[in-house]
C-alpha cells in the first residue's frame, strides 16, 4: 500500500505520462507488441503471462482487421506494466538477468551494475533512509541511465530539461517517506520510469 | 512590430527538422531494429567518439550487428506475422502452428539468410517437421499435406534434416525434433511459398460461400495493398436510401417496403452490381487459383488469372496463370507489388504517418529493387535517412493537418499525376502529395479553390464531384470531414503555412 501511495503521488509530481503528441514526428511510442517484448525480456515470465492474457485489451493487432485498437500505450498498458512490474519485482532483482544477479545478460538490461543492488538480496527490509546520500544518488542515476538512457537522449527528448534536477527530485520524493524500504524504493521508481514517454517510445 | 509578431507566431512551424542527438539515434535504431534499448557499453563506446565520419562508421556498424541479431529476427517475423493476420491466438489450432510450422521455416529462412522478399511468393522449398502428431485440421498433419502433393517421400529418418541452428534460436532450444525437406520444382504450377503452406490455407478458409476469395482477398491486402474495403458509397443526409438503392436496385420504395428477396429473382446482385463487382473482378479470377484446397491442396494446378488495375501505370492488368505457382510469379514481377512491399517497410520502420510523397515513394522502390529486394539491406538504408534520424520534434495542428491528408490525396494521385492515359485529356494533373501547390500565393489559392469545388466544400459534400462516381475509391466521411477541415484552416502545407492567402 506505501508503495502504491508513493508511486502514485510520484505520478503527479513528475507527469510521467506526459500529453505529448507523437503523431506524425519522428518519434512515436513503441508498439503494444513492443512493449510487450521489453517486459517480457526485463521482467521474464510473470509478466508475459499477465501480457498474454489481454493481448486484444492491451491493443495488440487484432487478426481479424490487422490493426491494434489502442495505437498508443493505453491507461491499461500502464495499469499493466505497474502490475506486471509491482507482482514480479523479486525477479527483476534477482533471477535469471535482474540487475542484481552478477554478470547480468548486458542484452537484457542495458548497463547493470549488480554491486549496487547486492544490498536487495541480502536485506530486502533495508531501509531506504539509512542509506549513504552517495549510494542513493548512484542508485537513482544508475536506474534513470538504464532505462531512459544518457543525459543527452533525454534531452534530447524534450520533457525533462534539466536531468540533474529530475533526478535530485526523484530523491526527494522518496525521502519524504523515512520507513520505505530500499525494495520499495527501487520498485517505485522502475514502475515510474518505465510509465514515462522516453522508455515507451523511439 | 507586426511582422515581428507574425514572425514569432509562424517561428515554430519554419523550424527544420534537425538531426537528432547520437545517443537518441543509437536508442532508435536499437528498439526498432531489436526492440530493446542499446547496451550501457554500445552508449559509453559512442559517448567517446566526437568526429562525424566516426559516428557514423559506428553506426552502419551497429545497423549490420543489430540486423543479424535474434533479436532483430524475432521482432521482423512477429511483423510478418502480423501482416499475414497470423499473430499468435488462443486456439489448438495457434498453438500447433505457433514457430513450428512450414510457414515459419519458410520465413525464418527467408529473414536469416537474407533472401528475397519475392520469396515470401516464390520459395517452393519448405521443410516440415517430422514429430508433428498434432492434427491442424481433418485430422491432418503437415507431412500429410505435403505427402500427397509429391511421391517423392522423403524417408525417416535418412532425408532428414537435423534442426538448424536457427531453428534451435527461434525456438529457444526447446525443440528437439527433426525437419523433413520437400523441395518443388521452381516451375511447378502448384506451389507458391507463404500461400500454399497449411498455415495461410487453413487462416483463411474456402468456403462454398467465399469460394476463395478471402484468400485472394489476403493476397491483394498483403501483397499489392489492395485492402478490398467495401466499395458500397459512403453515408450521406439520404445515405439509407442511397445504400438501399445500391443494394436493391429498381425498388423505388422507401426503405425497408416491399423488401422481399423472392421478388428479386435468382440474380446475385452482389456480384452483379457495380460497386461489387470493383472487388469480384480481382477476387475471383485469383480464388479461383486456389480451387480444389481446401484443407488439403488439390494435386493439380488450378488455372485462374491476376487481374487488377494498377495504381502505378493505370493499365488494366489482366494475366491469364495456370497455377498459384505462376500467379505468385507474376505478382512479382508488378510495380504495384514493389511499391506496396516498400509500404510495408516504410511503416514499420519509418512511420505510418511519417509524409512519403509520391518521388520519395518512387525513389524507395527502385531502392528496394537494387538492392534485390533483401530485407536487411532495405532496411538498413530506411534506418539510415535522415527522415529516421530527425529529432523529435512537437508538430503544431496545422503540420499535423497537412501530413493527414497526404495518405488521401495519394488515391487522387492514381488519376490526377499520371497525364498520360489516352482519355485523361483536359484532366488536370499534378501531384497533390506534394506541397505547396505552386510557387506563387495566386497559384496556391487556385489550386486549393480548384480542390475545394471538386470536394463541395461548403455545400456540405453535397456538390462533390470527386472521386467521380465511377472510381473504385471513395471517399469516407471521416476523409472528407478531414479534408474540409484542412481546407478552413488555409490548406497549410507541411511547414504549417496557409496555402490560402487571399
Amino acid at each position: 500500500m506505501r508503495t502504491i501511495a508513493i508511486f502514485l503521488s510520484m505520478i503527479f509530481v513528475f507527469n510521467s505520462m506526459a500529453d505529448a503528441e507523437f503523431e506524425q514526428t519522428s518519434r512515436r511510442y513503441a508498439s503494444n507488441q513492443d512493449i510487450y517484448q521489453y517486459l517480457s525480456r526485463y521482467l521474464p515470465n510473470y509478466c508475459t503471462q499477465i501480457l498474454d492474457e489481454d493481448r486484444s485489451v492491451l491493443g495488440f493487432d487484432s487478426v481479424a482487421t490487422g490493426s491494434s485498437i489502442s495505437p498508443t500505450p493505453s491507461a491499461m498498458t500502464i495499469l499493466k506494466i505497474t502490475t506486471c512490474i509491482r507482482g514480479s519485482y523479486a525477479q527483476f532483482v534477482s533471477a535469471p538477468y535482474g540487475i542484481a544477479s552478477v554478470g547480468s545478460g548486458d542484452e537484457l538490461f542495458g548497463g547493470s551494475r549488480p554491486e549496487l543492488y547486492q544490498i536487495l538480496l541480502t536485506d530486502q527490509k533495508a531501509l531506504w533512509s539509512k542509506q549513504s546520500p552517495q549510494f542513493k544518488q548512484s542508485l537513482i542515476a544508475n536506474m534513470v541511465m538504464d532505462i531512459l538512457g544518457p543525459d543527452a537522449e533525454i534531452k534530447d527528448f524534450g520533457l525533462i530539461p534539466n536531468v540533474d534536477d529530475f533526478r535530485t527530485s526523484l530523491m526527494a520524493e522518496i525521502d519524504k517517506n523515512p520507513n520505505i524500504s530500499l525494495y520499495e524504493a527501487l520498485e517505485s521508481l522502475t514502475i515510474n520510469l518505465m510509465t514515462r514517454d522516453e522508455f515507451l517510445s523511439y | 512590430m507586426k511582422s515581428l509578431l507574425l514572425f514569432l507566431l509562424l517561428l515554430p512551424s519554419l523550424v527544420m527538422a534537425v538531426a537528432a542527438d547520437p545517443q537518441t539515434y543509437l536508442t532508435k535504431l536499437s528498439k526498432s531494429i531489436k526492440g530493446i534499448p542499446p547496451t550501457l557499453a554500445e552508449r559509453q563506446a559512442l559517448e567517446k567518439l566526437s568526429s562525424a565520419s566516426d559516428i557514423d562508421t559506428y553506426m552502419k556498424g551497429r545497423i549490420s550487428e543489430y540486423l543479424q541479431s535474434p533479436s532483430f529476427e524475432l521482432k521482423f517475423k512477429d511483423k510478418i506475422d502480423e501482416l499475414f493476420r497470423f499473430t499468435a491466438e488462443k486456439s489448438t489450432e495457434s498453438q500447433y502452428f505457433a514457430g513450428h510450422s512450414s510457414y515459419d521455416y519458410l520465413v525464418q529462412d527467408l529473414i536469416h539468410n537474407n533472401q528475397s522478399w519475392d520469396q515470401l511468393l516464390l520459395n517452393k522449398k519448405y521443410k516440415v517437421n517430422s514429430n508433428d502428431s498434432v492434427r491442424y485440421r481433418y485430422s491432418l498433419t503437415e507431412l500429410d499435406f505435403y505427402h500427397m502433393l509429391t511421391n517423392q517421400v522423403p524417408a525417416i529418418p535418412d532425408a532428414a534434416t537435423t534442426l538448424s541452428e536457427q531453428i534451435h534460436r527461434y525456438d529457444h532450444g526447446s525443440v528437439s525434433d527433426t525437419l523433413l525437406n520437400f523441395n518443388f520444382d521452381d516451375s511447378d504450377l502448384r506451389m507458391a511459398g507463404v500461400l500454399t503452406t497449411p498455415r495461410f490455407l487453413t487462416r483463411y478458409v474456402d468456403t462454398a460461400l467465399n469460394k476463395n476469395r478471402r484468400r485472394a482477398s489476403a493476397v491483394f491486402r498483403v501483397f499489392l495493398c489492395d485492402s478490398m474495403v467495401p466499395a458500397i458509397p459512403a453515408k450521406t443526409e439520404d445515405s439509407e436510401k442511397t445504400d438501399f438503392n445500391v443494394l436493391f436496385p429498381g425498388n423505388n420504395q422507401s426503405h425497408g417496403a416491399g423488401m422481399d428477396p423472392g421478388a428479386m429473382g435468382n440474380a446475385d446482385l452482389h456480384g452483379a452490381q457495380a460497386d461489387c463487382r470493383a472487388c469480384h473482378y480481382k477476387l475471383d479470377p485469383m480464388g479461383q487459383t486456389f480451387a480444389l484446397s481446401a484443407g488439403a491442396m488439390s494435386p493439380f494446378p488450378s488455372p485462374g488469372a491476376l487481374t487488377f488495375k494498377s495504381m502505378i501505370s493505370l493499365k488494366d492488368i489482366n494475366m491469364p496463370v495456370a497455377g498459384v505457382g505462376e500467379l505468385a510469379k507474376n505478382i512479382t514481377q508488378q510495380d504495384d507489388y514493389v511499391h506496396c512491399q516498400v509500404k510495408h517497410f516504410w511503416d514499420w520502420y519509418v512511420g505510418t504517418d511519417a509524409p512519403m510523397n509520391q518521388k520519395m515513394e518512387n525513389d524507395l522502390a527502385q531502392k528496394f529493387n537494387e538492392v534485390g529486394r533483401r530485407p536487411k539491406d532495405f532496411i538498413s538504408y530506411l534506418v539510415s535517412l535522415d527522415i529516421f534520424k530527425e529529432r523529435p520534434q512537437i508538430l503544431s495542428e496545422a503540420q499535423i493537418l497537412a501530413r493527414r491528408v497526404v495518405p488521401i490525396f495519394k488515391n487522387c494521385n492514381s488519376c490526377h499525376q499520371l497525364p498520360t492515359k489516352d482519355d485523361m485529356n483536359g484532366m488536370d494533373t499534378w501531384d497533390l502529395t506534394e506541397m505547396p501547390y505552386g510557387n506563387t500565393p495566386e497559384d496556391k489559392t487556385k489550386a486549393i479553390r480548384k480542390i475545394s469545388k471538386a470536394l463541395g466544400v461548403g455545400a456540405g459534400n453535397l456538390k462533390q464531384k470527386m472521386p467521380p462516381p465511377d472510381s473504385t475509391y471513395k471517399l469516407s466521411d471521416d476523409d472528407y470531414l478531414l479534408l474540409k477541415r484542412w481546407i478552413e484552416k488555409g490548406a497549410p502545407d507541411f511547414t504549417g503555412m496557409p496555402q490560402v492567402t487571399q
